[in-house]
């Protein structure tokens, strides 16, 4: 939902240049395979360039608009007519495949160790339940740390320089907010319109095991690094006051100057360089969860699954695999919408000639996924916490402990947790 | 309606078997479930926010532009009227941007007149007045409508009598008009409130958006239906989400009921 309508910006310049560049001889074909995903224009019309150019069987595409997607994919996998392919959040694979409706992927298309070897670990890492892989990742983004590079040299800081602890960074955000006659009037952070990326990201690199433990699927976040995380995030609004939830509450402070830094996912690399000439920024890892330790990156991905209850499953998992090879990951990422989810192309210098884009692979090599279990339904969960403790002053704990009880009490729900 | 009825009896998470419950869908929503309390509490308080000032404003200008010797009388009734016939989806944008706290026009003009203006939208305390504002200024013209109806059908006689009698303007308003308008505002409050307590499009267009969901901060917008609408589709939960939207429609019945119970007089020329 948060990036759809931004992908659409990113997406559009590739998906206009492979309108000319078919990927393969188009062939006649008898199968045809309904393939479903949220809409986005510029995605979709790849997609269907990508489906228009596939030999092997027919590809019935639907872009259906996101605010509607997860309603009509769940109704019409309970009625028995869903699409064979569609696209999922990595995060709530295994809410789908507690209900039967995925297919795991076949050895015939990747074997578990190849799947382990061609793609990064945190693209992965969810897509394997009860020892199988149920998905393909597609679409990984790392959250990463945005400066406006002349709003940090009119400060006198270096724009060039990565962040060694969270201190440093507020310290910047400190220096980089201006008030004038008791009103803001430059952000330290672009923060309060958009907090999701932070209490994705950082409590979830409080744990060596992200926010939920891997071993007993249970919520990690109510416990001391948990609080520590959230404390660290919120006192950012609340207590160091480098933002206001009333400062320019409708607009992207960022992308008209009026913050200095952002957080956010790498695909605003492209958002941003559409939306302004004027706006010079520079792309960073976050400082690292314990001071000047090696930083990890938290990341997101999506992912293409098979219906259990597709008639051509073999040629579903085909077209799968046709579309996070390594040829058509080249074409996304030329796009600049998109980060690799293949190894292989984690050194290939030529699609990082950017520095930003540098970055953005580089952070890959240390990515760790946000592994709620949920989707809005998490994400209405952890939104609650940041407002209770930013617009009611609720104490960090109680906050916390409250949101991970109705998380843990979410996964029940679902089954996915005793 | 009645499949509605039918799925609120069972535990049916989309995907999974149903499991039939009885009414333990009904005994969550009314003695656990403090978000849906919160909810009909929202929509209540959005209810009485937004009908009560909107009839009584539409009154009042009914009332004005119903007298014989107001010149351009067609080209105001319009003016009042245009909100109505707008998109409510395109207004509440509009009023979104007109909300914004540090720079949208609302607080501007506040701050012309040295009041610092509230955060609106982004105030789990004023964002619900926020809505109800909008709510008020595109209702308006609507009770407007019916009121001038109602004052058109009032018997010309009956008022020249009261004048006659020695009633003044006040007194013939609330003695003689008012009464006699009791059917319009039986209609109007009717309406308005079963609008009120299904209200949906403005707090969602108002408050969700590409980075939040739509009924906060706090949940301090999320009417009975967007918890429906939550319930229903966010965890796919269709059981509890037709429990709830049944007890929105006992709830809309009731309070109905009520209304005409109390607002309804009869009366005689």
């Amino acid at each position: 939902m948060r990036l759809n309508s931004i992908r659409v910006v990113v997406v559009l310049p590739l998906a206009l240049s492979m309108a000319a560049i078919p990927l393969s001889p188009a062939a006649a074909a008898d199968v045809t395979i309904s393939h479903w995903q949220h809409q986005s224009d510029a995605r979709a019309k790849m997609v269907q360039e990508f489906a228009d150019s596939y030999g092997d069987a027919k590809i019935d595409f639907q872009s259906i608009p996101y605010s509607s997607y997860f309603q009509k994919l769940g109704a019409a996998l309970e009625a028995g007519n869903g699409p064979c392919v569609f696209q999922l959040p990595a995060n709530i694979l295994a809410e789908f495949y507690k209900r039967g409706e995925l297919d795991p992927v076949p050895a015939s298309i990747m074997s578990t160790a190849d799947i382990e070897s061609t793609f990064t670990p945190a693209s992965i890492k969810l897509l394997k339940i009860d020892g199988s892989y149920y998905a393909l990742p597609t679409d990984v983004q790392t959250f990463m740390l945005f400066y406006n590079d002349d709003l940090f040299k009119q400060a006198g800081l270096d724009p060039s320089k990565d962040f060694a602890t969270w201190s440093d960074l507020v310290d910047a955000a400190k220096k980089l907010t201006t008030v004038e006659n008791g009103k803001m009037t430059q952000a330290g952070i672009d923060i309060a319109a958009s907090p999701y990326q932070w209490f994705y990201a950082v409590p979830t690199l409080a744990y060596a095991d992200g926010l939920v433990n891997d071993t007993t699927g249970d919520i990690n976040y109510d416990s001391d690094p948990g609080y520590l995380a959230w404390d660290r995030i919120t006192s950012l609004v609340a207590k160091d006051h480098v933002d206001d939830p009333q400062f320019l509450a409708e607009q992207s402070k960022f992308t008209i100057g009026k913050a200095a830094m952002t957080f956010k996912e790498f695909t605003f690399d492209g958002v941003y360089r559409l939306a302004s000439d004027d706006l010079h920024f520079s792309v960073h890892p976050a400082p690292p969860f314990a001071d000047n330790a090696p930083g990890k990156v938290a990341s997101t991905s999506w992912s293409y699954a098979v219906s259990s209850k597709c008639a051509v499953k073999d040629d579903a998992w085909k077209w799968v695999a046709y579309l996070t090879s390594e040829d058509a990951q080249k074409k996304w990422i030329a796009g600049g919408a998109e980060l690799p989810s293949r190894i292989a192309l984690l050194s290939d210098q030529t699609l990082q000639q950017d520095p930003n884009v540098a970055a953005g692979f580089k952070a890959l090599q240390s990515a760790m996924p946000y592994d709620s279990k949920g989707w809005d339904d998490a994400y209405a969960i952890q939104q609650e916490i940041w407002d209770e403790i930013v617009l009611k002053g609720v104490d960090v704990k109680t906050a916390v402990d409250k949101g991970a009880a109705d998380e843990r009490a979410l996964y029940r729900s679902k089954g996915l947790l005793k | 309606m009645a499949r509605a009825l039918q799925f609120s009896l069972y535990k049916w998470l989309l995907g999974a078997e149903k499991t039939f419950v009885g009414l333990d869908n009904y005994r969550r929503l009314i003695f656990e479930d403090g978000d849906f309390h919160k909810s009909v509490l929202v929509t209540l308080y959005f209810t009485v926010l937004s009908v009560l000032p909107a009839i009584a404003l539409a009154l009042f200008v009914a009332v004005l532009l119903n007298g014989a010797g107001l010149r351009f009388r067609g080209i105001f009734r319009t003016i009042y009227f245009v909100p109505v016939v707008t998109s409510l989806v395109a207004v509440a944008f509009v009023w979104r941007a007109l909300l914004e706290p540090s720079f949208g026009l609302v607080n501007t003009v506040l701050g012309w007149v040295g009041i610092n203006g509230p955060g609106w939208l982004a105030s789990p305390d004023w964002a619900l007045p926020g809505i109800a504002l909008m709510t008020i200024w595109r209702d308006m013209g609507f009770y407007m409508v019916i009121f001038l109806a109602g004052l058109q059908a009032i018997p010309r006689e009956v008022t020249d009598a009261a004048r006659i009698d020695g009633a003044g303007p006040w007194r013939s308003f609330w003695y003689v008009t008012l009464p006699l308008l009791n059917p319009s505002i039986v209609l109007a409050a009717v309406i308005g409130v079963i609008n009120g307590l299904q209200l949906f499009t403005q707090t969602y267009v108002m408050t969700g958006s590409p980075q939040r969901l739509p009924g906060g901060p706090l949940g301090s917008t999320r009417s009975v239906v967007l918890y429906i609408v939550e319930q229903t589709f966010r965890p796919l939960e269709m059981g509890y989400g037709s429990a709830a939207a049944f007890l929105l429609f006992v709830l809309i019945m009731i309070v109905t009921l009520i209304q005409f119970r109390l607002i309804q007089r009869k009366f005689e020329y």
